[in-house]
């Protein structure tokens, strides 16, 4: 049986992608945590790639007549919880942010007044 | 004798301030002053120094409500009894903190709103402002059974439990109003109102102007108002709830 191009192709990006982020990981440039997620992400491109069939039994197991919407589907959601996750430490970021900064403000006041 | 800070939030106030400052001086000299510069572009930090006022200088722009949370925070690290929420436009009168104040003590309340619609004044009440304010109260009327006439007026006089929550609170608003009074009243504080005057603005544009300024403010009050009230109603009420708006 012949392997199709592309399906090598999806399976060596999909190991690719995962030695990437670890190198990140390694080098102190993504943090542990949030990487699981993004190994998760590419351990799926590797297994999709080299079974295919498992999405169309997925289909199947769901009820999805057109199995490629599925794929669809659950990038969608990948995207969707990542940028939710984002949107969620920029809020936390922020107000951190915001509370250092009035203390930093207060501190200089406080400098100020020593110094008269 | 109470120790009270006056709270000013600034931002491209260099025409206004010096008669705020002056006006707090003539009329309401015991109380403490701290201005907070919201990273003006003008020259309000030179005049705050020419004038000897103690301020804090915000290292970026925050908007009116950071600026105010900085003030809180200086004042309940430096354990100050009183709080009064003061604009550094020009628009609240110094000789009506007296009032705010004698009215915290005789009731003891924990938080006074200088209302500028208990009893009929000269302020030029723009329509719309005025069916924003009258939508509020009939929003705290419903949510709280409170009456409160003037829910968007910024001055006000704040005990210490409050202001010591409000500056360690996570997403404090970024409009402190309607919103603000509901939860605050939720959570068992005393708010009361007194009738006050206030004047027009003597330089530079308010923060609601234009249509659709005030359209996503009153967007952003309704939903906030929306969460708190979920917050409570599903939560244990202790629990710090609330939004980022």
């Amino acid at each position: 049986m012949e392997v199709p191009m592309y399906r090598v192709f999806f399976a060596f990006f999909g190991i690719a992608a995962i030695i990437y982020i670890l190198v990140k990981v390694k080098k102190n440039k993504f943090s542990e945590g949030r990487s699981i997620f993004w190994v998760l992400g590419g351990a799926a491109i590797f297994l999709l790639s080299i079974f295919p069939k498992l999405i169309d039994k997925m289909s199947a197991l769901l009820g999805i007549n057109h199995p490629p919407s599925l794929l669809f589907l659950l990038a969608t959601i990948f995207i969707i919880y990542t940028v939710f996750k984002l949107e969620e430490d920029i809020t936390r970021t922020r107000e951190q942010m915001k509370d250092l900064a009035h203390r930093n403000a207060i501190l200089e006041n406080m400098l100020r007044e020593k110094r008269k | 004798m109470d120790r009270i800070l006056i709270v000013i939030p600034v931002y491209n106030e260099e025409k206004n301030i010096p008669g705020v400052i002056s006006d707090i001086r003539d009329n309401f000299g015991s109380a403490d002053i701290i201005a907070v510069n919201d990273r003006s572009g003008d020259g309000t930090i030179e005049r705050l120094q020419a004038l000897n006022v103690p301020y804090l200088d915000l290292p970026f722009n925050m908007g009116y409500a950071g600026a105010l949370q900085a003030g809180l925070k200086y004042a309940a690290g430096k354990d100050y009894d009183y709080v009064v929420q003061f604009d550094g436009d020009g628009q609240h009168m110094a000789r009506e903190i007296g009032k705010l104040y004698n009215q915290i003590k005789l009731n003891h309340a924990d938080i006074i709103i200088g209302s500028r619609f208990k009893i009929n004044t000269d302020y030029p009440h723009p329509l719309f402002r005025r069916l924003g304010s009258k939508i509020f109260s009939l929003l705290i009327r419903l949510t709280c059974g409170e009456k409160i006439t003037d829910p968007t007026s910024g001055f006000q006089i704040l005990s210490r439990p409050v202001f010591t929550e409000y500056s360690g609170m996570f997403n404090y608003p970024q409009f402190p109003d309607a919103n603000l009074i509901i939860k605050m009243l939720l959570k068992g504080f005393r708010i009361e109102e007194v009738p006050v005057e206030m004047r027009r603005r003597e330089h530079g544009t308010s923060m609601h102007t234009g249509i659709i300024a005030p359209a996503k403010y009153m967007i952003k009050i309704f939903y906030s108002i929306l969460i708190i009230i979920l917050t409570f109603k599903f939560n244990d009420p202790d629990k710090d709830g609330g939004s980022d708006v």
